[in-house]
């Protein structure tokens, strides 16, 4: 028992640490010292030396992070935290302590093969354009996502509108999974790896020579994250976020734009392409490329953006603070008078339009939306 | 508290703020049981879990802390306020149980004066973020102490704080202007607008430093200043510390005034500065930073760096001093910042040039002294200056403390009493800028005299029945009595 143990050195240096505690998305929301990020490493502590059980409001309180790493980019040391309080929660599911609310979406993703709901489509249907589905022997594979196969049907159309027009040959995989990262995330790592395991082994028949994806946290589980989980196969493809691909497609002349797309937009940063996969500047050199396209920063922004609040499960277990987290940003964004925040990320994309309310004036873009409102 | 009293609290301060905003579950009361005061820090590293809350409540409108100091007062309930929980002395620790008043939901900047350059703010913003709201107006508050990420302008002010720039722009006391308090029975009490007048004494002083004893700090009016049109930085190093101590009395005496005279004792020249900055230099180092117009900073540099030729000091240039500003923080990291296993205490303290090296020496001599056979390392910088004295901020370090949690409190809480009983022979005070809490509270009557009878009926005529932060800033704990 406990993962959480192999954190000691972490928790230990941040259980009494204020430092980073200005740039924690969920604490600067809440005001609860418990959330900020020296709460999290004092009940880590605390747990890993027996002094207060993994259970009810202490298990509970290790879901109410976003895992944006925020602390971890800010910390001079980059001491691992947020990677402390994902032990803590494998060590909740393997004691059976995790909310009953992490248990219902666990148990979704592993139904329904989706963090969201399917509503009885498949991964691969339902879409306005058309995609080439299990195509044998194409060389780049479409990755969709949970996201974008099932909760953003315009961002799954915008990328497929512009990768028909490049004649760059794709596929979608006839048997995509999710990435598994919501579970491993949630605390379940074996479920996880299980899902890593079937992906590798989809591609791999697949011929795949490079994985591309509109959804960061599938590009970061695959290039980062399935090797910590124990996953050692070398993947032998190249693995690239849409913004990317485009960007390359754009060099090699295979994907021209054709019209001005007038419009004011802040591009929000999703953590794990930010801080996770370190890509800043490709998305926002791909938005200068519309011609027409005034861009303008958000206060929190590249590797020190804050989180839309859809990440790390917190949606699940405090959705009222999640929305606020993507309140502030629509807010922000509508204060600098811009008229769509454009993200890279599907999900961030689905999380903050549940928050928008129908006086917000801000747009909420998938960035492949934009391009393809250029093509 | 028991079971059934503590559900009846909840309840009635649920019914106050909503129930979203009222917590006391065992990990809520965990993370609101510590400051940085490290007595606490060891004792949880020793397996023993502190005195917690029993309930903490999040209002964020002065009308609901109101309500509940007027129920806490009436069932004699301690009150904490709380901002970022920074305290090093432990002034924020619920040591009789009771309410913690967290104020970080009052976080908003009411107004901006660009005339008058002054800010009224909530007292629980967040320094960074207040900072950043300013900047945003090409305003600083210049407030810059090394806990700005994690404290609260409350927090500033209940304690007297200090920051980097403190010797052009001053303490928290110096920038503030006015206050709003809510009293223990409930009352609110506005400060004179102004901070100079001839129109009494002076309350908006009086509750500046209280640390949450007489009331609770909700919104402060501000003195800031415009961005510098340049802010620079020079390093420089002595051959001793005497020599730099004489110039930073020169170039305060000349009153110009530096942003910065931040100068390291032999010791801790080689052992910090070399930790954070990677300088491998022998003597003692010193930093000596200008801002504002380009032409006045110009004209004090000349002037400063005169000074210091004179006495001895080795130009090192401006990238080590620049380095120095872009990494200040960086010292408060772990593991740079000094932290468990190691014991450690900061007794800082203030007093006039014609002691300060005296003070210096003895408290060095008697700690490395006594504590030789801890292996006591004890080092200092100066860091603080004013036109009459300069502030010590100096550290004990004892690297292997004793593993038995009471014959550990008990050699740090010796070697406090040490320390400051020195800085109070050579007319120094308790402490210059981290405050009181339950730390030094036990020599308040000794510093303050008879004064502390004046203190102690304001005190009991602002708060009778003891309820506000019980068992700190020296005051008889009446909660404690009655439980």
């Amino acid at each position: 028992m406990s993962h959480l143990v192999e954190y000691l050195k972490v928790t230990r240096r941040c259980r009494f640490c204020p430092m980073c505690r200005h740039a924690c998305t969920i604490g600067s929301i809440t005001c609860n010292e418990l959330n900020m990020p020296r709460g999290k490493g004092l009940l880590g502590y605390a747990v890993t030396e027996e002094l207060i059980p993994l259970e009810g409001s202490t298990a509970k309180a290790f879901y109410e992070c976003c895992q944006c790493g925020l602390c971890e980019e800010w910390c001079v040391t980059h001491y691992n935290l947020p990677g402390a309080i994902l032990a803590a929660r494998a060590d909740c599911v393997e004691k059976g302590s995790e909310p009953k609310v992490v248990k219902e979406i666990a148990q979704r993703v592993l139904n329904n093969n989706s963090l969201y709901e399917t509503k009885g489509q498949s991964r691969t249907g339902q879409f306005s354009e058309s995609a080439p589905v299990g195509l044998e022997m194409a060389s780049v594979v479409l990755f969709l996502g949970c996201g974008a196969a099932f909760a953003d049907h315009a961002s799954a159309d915008a990328v497929f509108k512009a990768l028909n027009k490049s004649e760059v040959g794709y596929t979608l995989l006839e048997d995509e999974k999710c990435c598994g990262a919501p579970l491993y995330n949630l605390g379940y790592r074996s479920e996880a790896l299980t899902l890593a395991k079937a992906n590798f082994e989809n591609l791999r028949k697949a011929g795949c020579k490079v994985l591309v994806s509109p959804c960061p946290e599938c590009v970061k589980s695959f290039k980062i994250d399935y090797a910590q989980w124990g996953l050692q196969e070398s993947k032998g493809f190249e693995i690239l976020h849409i913004s990317e691909f485009i960007l390359k497609l754009m060099a090699k002349g295979s994907l021209k734009l054709d019209k001005p797309v007038d419009m004011t937009i802040a591009y929000h940063d999703n953590c794990h392409m930010s801080r996770g996969l370190g890509i800043c500047d490709e998305p926002r050199d791909l938005l200068d490329r519309i011609h027409g396209i005034k861009r303008v920063e958000l206060e929190w922004t590249q590797e020190h953006s804050h989180c839309c609040g859809a990440g790390g499960g917190v949606q699940f277990v405090s959705p009222d603070t999640a929305k606020i987290a993507s309140r502030k940003i629509l807010e922000e964004a509508q204060s600098l008078g811009v008229e769509a925040i454009v993200t890279a990320s599907v999900n961030c994309k689905h999380h903050m339009l549940s928050a928008k309310t129908p006086e917000d004036t801000v747009e909420v873009l998938h960035i492949m939306e934009v391009f393809a409102r250029a093509m | 508290m028991s079971g059934k009293r503590s559900k009846e609290l909840t309840k009635v301060l649920s019914d106050i703020v909503g129930p979203q905003f009222v917590r006391s579950d065992d990990a809520d009361k965990l993370a609101y049981s510590f400051d940085l005061y490290w007595v606490r820090h060891l004792w949880l590293d020793r397996g023993h879990l502190p005195p917690n809350p029993d309930v903490i409540v999040w209002p964020e409108s002065v009308e609901e802390i109101q309500q509940i100091l007027k129920f806490a007062n009436e069932e004699c309930i301690p009150v904490i306020p709380y901002g970022g929980g920074t305290a090093s002395q432990g002034a924020t620790l619920p040591i009789s149980g009771g309410i913690i008043l967290d104020l970080k939901r009052l976080n908003k900047v009411t107004e901006i004066d660009l005339k008058s350059y002054t800010v009224n703010s909530q007292t629980g913003i967040n320094g960074f973020d207040l900072e950043s709201a300013l900047n945003k107006h090409g305003l600083t508050l210049a407030h810059y102490p090394a806990s700005q990420r994690g404290a609260t302008l409350g927090g500033y002010l209940a304690a007297r704080g200090s920051g980097t720039l403190s010797t052009k722009y001053g303490k928290a006391e110096e920038m503030v202007m006015s206050l709003e308090i809510v009293l223990p029975q409930g009352k609110i009490l506005k400060t004179l607008p102004v901070p100079h007048h001839a129109s009494g004494p002076d309350l908006t002083q009086l509750f500046v430093g209280s640390e949450g004893t007489l009331g609770v700090i909700t919104e402060a009016k501000m003195r800031v200043d415009p961005l510098p049109e340049i802010r620079r930085f020079h390093s420089f190093l002595f051959r001793d510390l005497h020599s730099a101590m004489e110039a930073g009395r020169k170039i305060m005496l000349s009153r110009i005034k530096p942003c910065v005279i931040r100068l390291y004792d032999e010791i801790s020249s080689t052992r910090v500065v070399e930790s954070v900055l990677g300088l491998k230099v022998k003597g003692a180092y010193m930093i000596l930073g200008f801002d504002g117009p380009r032409k006045l900073v110009e004209a004090e540099e000349s002037i400063g760096f005169q000074i210091v030729k004179e006495l001895g000091g080795e130009d090192l240039g401006s990238k080590a001093g620049e380095r120095w500003w872009e990494h200040r923080y960086d010292f408060y990291f772990p593991p740079h910042m000094f932290a468990l296993p190691w014991m450690h205490g900061t007794p800082d303290t203030v007093t006039t040039f014609d002691k300060i090296e005296d003070l210096y020496q003895e408290k060095h001599d008697v700690l490395t002294e006594k504590y030789a056979s801890w292996d006591l390392i004890h080092h200092a910088h100066f860091s603080h200056w004013f036109p009459w004295g300069v502030m010590m901020y100096d550290r004990f370090v004892i690297e292997d403390p004793p593993q038995d949690p009471e014959e550990a409190q008990a050699l740090h809480d010796q070697i406090w009493d040490d320390a400051v009983r020195i800085s109070l022979k050579y007319n120094g005070v308790l402490n210059e800028h981290h405050g009181i809490g339950i730390k030094l509270g036990y020599l308040m009557p000794e510093q303050y005299g008879d004064g502390f009878e004046a203190l102690l009926a304001i005190k009991d005529a602002l708060d009778p029945n003891g309820i506000m932060n019980p068992g700190k800033l020296g005051f008889p704990n009446k909660i404690m009595k009655k439980e």
